[in-house]
């Protein structure tokens, strides 16, 4: 071979005799395939003549064309649109191995516009120099580049071992591309030269030329793919792009340039963190639970990997595999190994940190909402299934999957937060599969239920069928519902006794639920439907009416209710067909009269206006006031009485809390600050602002605020840290006394007038107030009050309801059934938004105390048992 | 309509592209059935020792 000649290249003779790409070779094989169909089609005798021309010693050469050409699929999967684009990536793959081992920078690939492809590196080009062993099979000089592209298996590759990856698909390299091509040419610029060859259909339609001097090295390959093998020679430019910005993913750092000349677009990829950015790319529409992209990397036993995985809020998967860059699209080791890594180490954490109440996600719910792109470097893969893109190696699947696990292990412990959002996430699929085979279930037994007689037991349903008339009153109370059913306007309206169930009691409080039975009877007597099946116009009633008693259960329940109804039946609540009864809080029997007070501020203002006629107040310093001036007495203190309850509520007395009084506005102080240590009191705001400001300006550094419970009268000596932590509390109750202080000192009265005082030996009283002849001498004004409704209550006979159960039916009708009397409140959209509001503060705020509670308690049992 | 807040997986959504109100979707409003359906839901009922002066003077 005369590559070496340092001739000018025009001098180069473009074929010596006795060379392998001799004119007649190129004819044998060019007519080898039918030029017709497209077919690959050898004709044995041609074959023939080939071997009796040109001698035993190219046999195998011609073989290596031959069967390439014959049986393409063998080398690039086929012959589709598939394995057209393939032959770019094999050349790609070369420049990507020679940009991994670190001699080439950037990489080009161009669709020109006679649809050839040209890739170009600053590699080290191939080598050009005689090919001892090539040349002495071949009987001819031979240059190792010629060999690259005209001789199978034929490469440097073979020593590295691991980036060696003939699966059928790959590594068969550029030589295949070159067969398969309607011409080819190759041109590489090494140690200051630019050498060149072209082929046709695989053949060298010459030997390597020399062109000239270069200061450029690398390799530059075009080829136009032969128009016999492939049914369609276009290549697209969307699936070039993305395998290509792939390939950059895949491959940190190395940059691709890729331009297709017949539309004039292009781009150029280049990614210093590698998959890392891949995921974020896969991510780039979709919203991730958790900011980073969790990545690790490793090897084992020769097999590299490298994992890149973050969690968004959609519910599909999607995750990319390869293996020596190959995407195997049907997983494999690979993919198994790493998924059940990720739901061991999950599930683990999930159960150390106490996450999972009693369902634990299985690995179909880990799955939702990921994405994760898994790179695998083996050294021998075995590839398998219909597209061969199925890793078979079953060494892998244990590396991975000890290898991820432990990473990922150790990465929840250093990352809670992340750790306890990817749980989270995996529950709620977990709650979704639950929930929909709870749904199918229900469904299922309405079903049955229609067919067998339909409502359920517990309903006493009304006569009528008009629908538009029709009432359902939930009854809730222990026997409201015989009361009610008693009660009840037979005619129209319907009962359905709800009972809240407990599942858990404890000496101070316990928890109620809506028994799973309860909901169903709701469903079931409403009929409108519930979730996605809703239909308003299929209800039974007109209007669905909530009637429970009025103390804390009751609330409660209705609570539930209403979140239920606002949540499940939202329509029915949006079209206004859901109602809360407002039964009697009191029963008054006065002579022959009975009548019904529905509020306990209705009832106080009752019993004061009653008690303030013909009364007057007298103080010891010789104040007197009757009429108008003691009703502003009585006015002022009446707005006070709550808000000195809620004081008091709070573990502050009055008489405490009277000394923090400012002296010159006579107001008492709102905000309570704990400072580290440091206990403050401000009446108001900019006060407060300005203390904090200058404190923040004295240490330097900006105030921590800490939101947990207030500490305990004593703030605790912070722990570990000397950064003080800023605790305010605002008493609101107090803006209320204070405005009320004001009016009372414009009455005469100060603070002290609220709080009983030390008077030894003294006779008269402090204060007294006299209705008729009557007189009640107090220590103090908050006493007022009460001995004016105690006044008031004289003559009447007070009942106090403490539920629906204890009216009777007569009762009942006349205050709550009774469209004549009865007062019921429509259920609009914001106050059933406000229950399911109350309701997530209910449950959410309590949820951490509550185990801990729980568990407090299971260990003293477990303690007395033994 | 502001933004509404999924009681569920707590994210924001338009009210006007949601077809399963007062939920993101109808995923979640399945899975909060479900809850309803597995007796998840519950409220706690604190029981105060009695002190209400101002309801016992309408006792009997």
């Amino acid at each position: 071979m005369n590559a070496e000649n340092d001739k000018q290249p025009e001098e180069i003779a473009p074929s010596s005799p006795g060379n392998g790409a001799s004119p007649e070779n190129i004819e044998s094989s060019e007519n080898a395939v039918s030029p017709d169909n497209g077919e690959p089609a050898t004709s044995e005798s041609k074959l023939a003549k080939a071997k009796t021309e040109y001698g035993s010693e190219d046999l195998q050469h011609l073989s290596d064309l031959d069967h390439v050409r014959r049986r393409p699929a063998m080398y690039i999967g086929d012959v589709s649109t598939r394995g057209l684009h393939h032959l770019v990536y094999e050349v790609v793959d070369n420049s990507i191995d020679e940009a991994m081992a670190g001699f080439a920078q950037h990489i080009s690939v161009m669709v020109n516009n006679d649809s050839s492809v040209t890739v170009e590196d600053d590699g080290r080009g191939i080598p050009v120099e005689l090919h001892q062993q090539l040349s002495q099979e071949m009987g001819r000089e031979v240059s190792t580049l010629e060999g690259v592209m005209t001789v199978l298996k034929f490469g440097g590759k073979f020593e590295k071992g691991a980036y060696q990856t003939s699966g059928g698909l790959h590594g068969v390299g550029v030589t295949v591309v070159n067969f398969l091509s309607q011409w080819c040419e190759v041109q590489v610029c090494r140690e200051g030269h630019v050498y060149q060859q072209e082929y046709e259909r695989g053949n060298p339609t010459g030997p390597v030329q020399k062109m000239g001097t270069t200061k450029k090295v690398g390799t530059r390959t075009t080829f136009k793919p032969d128009p016999q093998i492939f049914q369609n020679t276009k290549f697209a430019y969307d699936v070039l792009y993305k395998r290509l910005q792939e390939l950059a993913f895949l491959n940190r750092g190395v940059r691709i340039k890729f331009f297709d000349e017949r539309i004039s677009e292009g781009d150029e990829f280049c990614y210093q963190n590698g998959i890392v950015e891949f995921v974020s790319h896969l991510n780039r529409a979709s919203e991730p639970i958790h900011p980073d992209v969790i990545y690790f990397a490793g090897e084992a036993e020769g097999i590299g990997f490298e994992v890149a995985v973050q969690y968004t809020s959609e519910f599909t998967e999607t995750l990319h595999s390869y293996v020596n860059n190959i995407h195997t699209i049907e997983g494999g080791t690979h993919v198994s190994g790493f998924r059940s890594a990720l739901t061991r180490t999950l599930n683990n954490y999930g159960r150390k940190e106490n996450l999972f109440k009693d369902l634990v996600p299985s690995g179909d719910d880990f799955r939702e909402g990921l994405t994760a792109v898994i790179s695998m470097r083996v050294p021998f893969p075995q590839f398998e299934g219909q597209t061969k893109t199925k890793l078979g190696n079953s060494e892998v699947e244990g590396i991975i999957n000890s290898s991820v696990g432990e990473s990922l292990a150790k990465y929840l412990e250093e990352n809670p937060k992340t750790a306890k959002m990817i749980v989270r996430k995996g529950v709620l699929a977990a709650e979704a599969r639950e929930a929909a085979r709870k749904a199918k279930d229900l469904l299922r037994k309405r079903k049955d239920a229609l067919s067998g007689g339909g409502l359920p037991g517990k309903l006493r349903d009304c006569i009528s069928r008009d629908m538009e008339k029709c009432e359902l009153y939930l009854v809730e109370g222990d026997s409201a519902g015989g009361s009610a059913e008693g009660g009840r306007l037979r005619d129209f309206q319907a009962i359905l006794p709800l009972r809240g169930k407990i599942i858990n009691a404890y000496k101070s409080r316990e928890d109620k639920v809506l028994a799973n039975e309860e909901v169903q009877s709701m469903i079931q007597a409403i009929g409108s439907g519930i979730g996605a099946e809703q239909d308003v116009s299929k209800r039974r009633y007109n209007k669905v009416i909530i009637m429970t008693d009025a103390d804390v259960d009751g609330s409660h329940i209705r609570t539930l209710l209403l979140c239920f109804f606002y949540r499940q039946m939202y329509h029915l609540v949006a079209d206004g067909h859901v109602y809360v009864a407002q039964p009697p809080l009191f029963r008054v029997r006065m002579k022959k009269d009975t009548y019904y007070v529905q509020t306990d501020e209705e009832m106080r203002n009752q019993l004061l206006a009653r008690g303030l006629d013909n009364a007057a107040f007298i103080s010891e310093t010789g104040m007197h006031l009757t009429g108008d001036a003691m009703q502003h007495l009585c006015g002022t203190l009446a707005g006070m009485e709550e808000a000195l309850v809620a004081l008091e509520r709070r573990g502050l007395s009055l008489r405490e809390h009277a000394k923090r009084l400012d002296a010159q506005t006579h107001k008492l102080p709102v905000f309570h600050v704990f400072l580290g240590n440091t206990e403050r009191w401000f009446s108001s705001r900019p006060e407060l602002d300005e203390f904090l400001q200058r404190q923040e300006k004295d240490s330097g550094q900006e105030l921590m605020v800490s939101d947990g419970p207030e500490p305990n009268d004593k703030p605790k000596p912070s722990e570990g840290d000397n950064e003080p932590h800023l605790h305010i509390t605002e008493l609101h109750e107090v803006r209320t006394i204070n405005a009320g202080l004001a009016e009372l000192n414009a009455m005469g009265f100060d603070i002290q007038s609220l709080i009983p005082q030390e008077r030894t030996g003294v006779e008269t009283p402090r204060y007294i107030f006299r209705r008729g002849e009557h007189e009640t001498p107090m220590k103090d004004l908050r006493e007022l009050l009460p001995a004016i409704r105690g006044a008031g209550e004289k003559g009447m006979q007070i009942t106090r309801f403490k539920g629906l159960g204890e009216m009777n039916p007569e009762e009942l009708r006349e205050t709550t059934l009774d469209p004549q009397n009865r007062t019921l409140v429509q259920v609009s959209m914001r106050d059933a938004g406000a229950a399911d509001e109350m309701f997530r503060v209910l449950m959410g705020d309590k949820v951490e105390p509550r185990r801990e509670f729980i568990e407090k308690h299971a260990l003293e049992v477990r303690n007395l048992d033994v | 309509m502001a933004e509404l807040k999924c009681s569920i997986c707590g994210n924001s959504f338009e009210p006007a592209e949601s077809t399963a109100l007062p939920f993101c979707s109808d995923r979640c409003r399945l899975i909060d059935l479900g809850r309803w359906l597995g007796e998840h839901y519950h409220v706690t009922v604190e029981r105060e020792v009695p002190e209400d002066e101002l309801e016992s003077e309408f006792r009997d």
